[in-house]
């Protein structure tokens, strides 16, 4: 018995490489992913539903900005039955030629944005066609697309299905040769029937949409949800986003095997104009200079480059994007480290491979693998100069190819999402990431309607699209807490959001975002991105802090004033009494004399002379003074002037309050006089 | 109403006078009040007596801690020119009954404890230097005095020797013109601060 039962095992070990041969074979994209759905976000049927009305949106936009039509985008969500929704979403956009639809909604791996620099939506060219396969999948259904590319031009109807094996589309629908009636222009509306979960929260569809918004003041957005209530989003821009433009790679992020891509298709080009013509800021001497470095002739034709070669030009362009502290600042790291040169180095700089470190340290006359602690300040400095000497100075990627939303359309989108009292927002100038420019936005609501008590709220968007899920895995989140937002007047600890009303939207515009995976929930931690967006948070900061100072001492000066109110009644009974003078008298000077000493918003009209009119009721105490106040008096704050006056209000708010001592002993002459 | 009632009245008047003079100048009111602290007092020698000196502090009324001290110091005065005007003499405990009641619209009271009140008559007291009684108050009698002495108390002469199981009571206004030490034979006079006993002993 045990024999038998261990035969199958032995049999299995001894498979032959004939035998596994034929088990081998091509995996199509689409199985791929039809095993691995997660990584494109369609882990569980709440994510799935979103995931799908995010790809359907997103591709929408992109269409529409392309084309440069002001989108107005229809979504639409049906329970079908228990757990199955039939999503629809319609935009204005160019249509779609009707032999691409199947492609594009029925083919993974197929789209027009992965080939190109760009600053998108969309980067792969899955999400919308791994939503379809991820209907398919869970109800059998086919993606229903209906488009429409010009007025008069006819609109066709397709139902499109993906076959999971051969990565190809189908189209179903035997009537498909047939136009069908579309009072629209041009559009595309597509339906995608899945299993799926609608729910509230942070990470539901609403949410999602909600954020669209913010960060696309130029969309329209119309939203039945399936509970049956619907939302219409009107535009608050009619200007379109510039468009962005496409760029060529950068020398300083590009990878071998795409300048090996690169070189061996440049046909009967020499190295130096392959290099100059499919590079971004690569000119004539900057292409001598690096050819010169990677010591290849410039003539010699790129496509006839040997391997060692093309990565010898590769380590010069990447090398170049190393650097170094200064010496002075590094010698002084250096001292108190630990660890190999190599490895000390590639911590404290930036852009270094162990590759690129070896090659500057070795160049140096230095054993990469001695303690860093051991180096003498001329070798450190030797080490900044072998480095210098290996580089190519080569600019930054221009920053046109990526587009900000801009400081003052960030702030209608806060005003839009948010009822507070405060907003600023931030453009930092474009940076550079791995050779990618990218530009961080940040703005910054405060107070009014959101919740006091509660983690501020954070926003994240790249490229215009909001980021829902891990936000703990998020650069952004990083760059958020590692503000110290104390300085600005929010409660704050360390390594958590800060609490108070507040709410927080970071946006990413770059040419590639780098996500920390393929369902695009996280922005990779690169330090530039991180710094850059802690920057920009700490300038929001500063105007938020200055908001909260002074909205602090505006309380203070309120609280003051209603004190003082309370007891000029009183006190002027008591002056009358002794002095004989008409207790109304009395207090309408002291009501003259109040915005004096207290420092509110807008004191700025003189003091109304004569007259009896009292000052106007501002606590219940004032309520039975004589009631002739009809003209607002200047201690009344103008909430529209709030922000102006504030300064004004910060520079006076040195608040008298000296220790007052009671006096509490008895006249100390009394007892001398009693002995 | 005698001239010492006369000049009290007036140093009461002028400081009112001057809280509303200064408020019409839009500038705010303010009371200079001598202090009463141990850092404020000297021996006279030739007196043989504890002087407050010369530091005062201010008391004004716009001012967050010392509003309401501000008009609780006028309350007082206001109550003490009736007194004077109508000749009575009230104690402390009186005064603050007499001035407390809720401030203009609101639950809270001018005084909420006499121990809020007491200080301030001793604010006002010292801000016109006028004493106790010519503000018309006085404080509860405390304390006792015993002993081989003997003293004219307001025209009646007592030998606190002869006082039975009691003692003379302290005076809560020991003045001269109330008081005179007529003799003794006391070699040593004890003198407790607190509860105010006076002990002679031969």
């Amino acid at each position: 018995m045990n024999g038998d039962e261990e035969q199958p095992k032995v049999t299995r070990r001894r498979a032959s490489a004939e035998a596994m041969a034929s088990k081998q074979r091509d995996i199509s994209v689409s199985e791929f992913f039809t095993k691995n759905r997660h990584l494109l976000g369609f882990d569980n049927p709440a994510k799935a539903l979103l995931t799908t009305i995010k790809e359907a949106v997103d591709n929408a936009l992109d269409a529409c900005e392309e084309a440069g039509i002001l989108p107005t985008i229809d979504v639409a969500i049906e329970e079908v039955s228990d757990g199955r929704y039939r999503v629809r979403v319609e935009d204005n956009g160019p249509g779609i030629v009707k032999e691409q639809i199947p492609k594009i909604f029925a083919k993974l791996l197929y789209g027009s944005k992965f080939h190109r620099l760009r600053q998108s939506r969309g980067q792969q060219g899955i999400g919308i066609s791994a939503a379809g396969m991820y209907g398919q999948l869970t109800t059998g259904r086919p993606v229903v697309v209906v488009s429409k590319t010009g007025k008069g031009l006819p609109a066709w109807r397709l139902e499109v299905r993906i076959d999971a094996r051969t990565n190809n589309p189908e189209v179903l629908n035997k009537d498909h040769d047939r136009t069908v009636p579309w009072e629209k222009d041009h559009g595309t509306a597509v339906e995608i029937e899945l299993t799926g979960l609608y729910r509230q929260g942070r990470t539901s569809v609403d949410a999602y949409l909600e954020q669209t918004v913010v960060a696309n003041p130029h969309l329209e957005l119309s939203y039945r949800s399936p509970n049956g209530k619907s939302a219409h989003w009107p535009r608050v821009s009619e200007q379109l986003p510039p468009e962005a433009q496409e760029i060529k790679p950068h020398p300083h992020g590009v990878e071998l095997g795409m300048l090996l891509k690169i070189l061996q298709e440049a046909g009967t080009r020499d190295v130096r104009h392959t290099l100059v013509e499919e590079f971004s800021r690569v000119t004539n001497p900057v292409a001598d200079a690096i050819c010169r470095h990677a010591k290849v002739d410039p003539k010699t034709r790129a496509s006839k480059l040997d391997a060692e070669s093309v990565e010898a030009i590769h380590a010069v362009m990447v090398a170049s994007n190393a650097s170094l502290p200064p010496a002075k600042r590094l010698a002084a790291k250096l001292a108190k480290s630990t660890g190999s040169v190599r490895d000390e180095v590639m911590d404290e700089g930036s852009g270094f491979t162990p590759g690129i470190a070896d090659r500057v340290i070795r160049g140096a006359d230095i054993d990469p693998t001695m303690k860093a602690k051991l180096l003498t300040p001329t070798q450190v400095e030797r080490l900044a100069e072998t480095l210098a000497a290996t580089q190519v100075r080569i600019l930054p990627p221009p920053a046109t190819c990526v587009v900000p939303i801009g400081e003052e359309l960030i702030l209608e989108g806060l005003k839009r999402r948010f009822k507070a009292e405060f907003f600023t927002a931030h453009t930092r100038p474009p940076a550079v990431y791995r050779g990618n420019p990218f530009v961080v936005e940040v703005g910054v609501a405060f107070g009014g309607a959101l919740a006091k008590d509660e983690s501020a709220e954070v926003l994240r968007f790249a490229n215009r699209v909001p980021l829902l899920y891990q936000p703990r895995a998020c650069g952004v989140t990083e760059a958020v807490l590692r503000v110290d937002w104390k300085a600005y007047g929010l409660q704050h600890r360390k390594g958590e959001l800060p609490v108070g009303p507040v709410a927080v939207i970071v946006h990413l515009a770059s040419v590639w975002v780098p996500f920390t995976s393929e369902a695009k929930e996280a922005v990779a931690h690169y330090d530039e991105i991180v710094r850059e967006i802690r920057f920009a948070l700490m300038e929001c900061g500063r105007k938020l802090g200055t908001f909260v100072r002074a909205k602090e001492g505006e309380k203070w000066e309120q609280e003051r004033r209603s004190l003082f109110v309370k007891y000029i009644k009183e006190l002027s009974i008591s002056i009358s009494s002794i002095t004989g003078v008409s207790r109304e008298k009395i207090e309408e000077d002291f009501h003259r004399a109040l915005p004096r000493h207290v420092h509110l918003p807008a004191p700025s009209a003189p003091p109304p002379d004569g007259g009896g009119e009292a000052p106007p009721a501002a606590d219940a105490s004032a309520e039975d003074r004589a009631p002739a106040a009809a003209e607002p008096r200047e201690e009344e704050s103008d909430p529209d002037e709030g922000h102006s006056a504030f300064a004004e209000v910060r520079g006076n708010t040195e608040r008298a309050v000296k220790v007052e001592k009671k006096p509490k002993k008895r006249r100390v002459s009394d007892a001398g006089a009693e002995a | 109403m005698d001239a010492r009632d006369k000049k009290t009245l007036e140093k009461i008047h002028k400081l009112a006078v001057d809280a509303h003079v200064a408020v019409k100048l839009l500038k705010n009111p303010a009371l200079s009040i001598p202090v009463r602290a141990l850092s404020n007092v000297s021996f006279n020698q030739k007196r043989r007596l504890i002087e407050l000196g010369d530091s005062k502090q201010t008391r004004n009324f716009f001012h967050y801690k010392q509003a309401r001290l501000f008009m609780q110091t006028f309350l007082i005065a206001e109550r003490c020119k009736k007194l004077i005007e109508e000749g009575a003499t009230t104690s402390i405990r009186d005064i603050y009954y007499d001035a407390k009641h809720s401030v203009a619209g609101t639950k809270e009271n001018t005084f909420e404890e006499q121990s809020e009140s007491d200080p301030i008559i001793e604010d006002l007291e010292v801000t016109i230097d006028a004493l106790r009684e010519e503000l018309h108050l006085r404080a509860e009698n405390k304390g006792a005095m015993v002993g081989p002495i003997s003293v004219r108390d307001t025209g009646d002469e007592i030998d606190l020797r002869r006082m039975g199981s009691g003692a003379g009571a302290c005076r809560a206004s020991s003045e001269e013109n109330r008081i005179q030490f007529l003799q003794h034979e006391a070699d040593f006079v004890l003198f407790c601060r607190e509860g105010r006993g006076l002990v002679a002993a031969q």
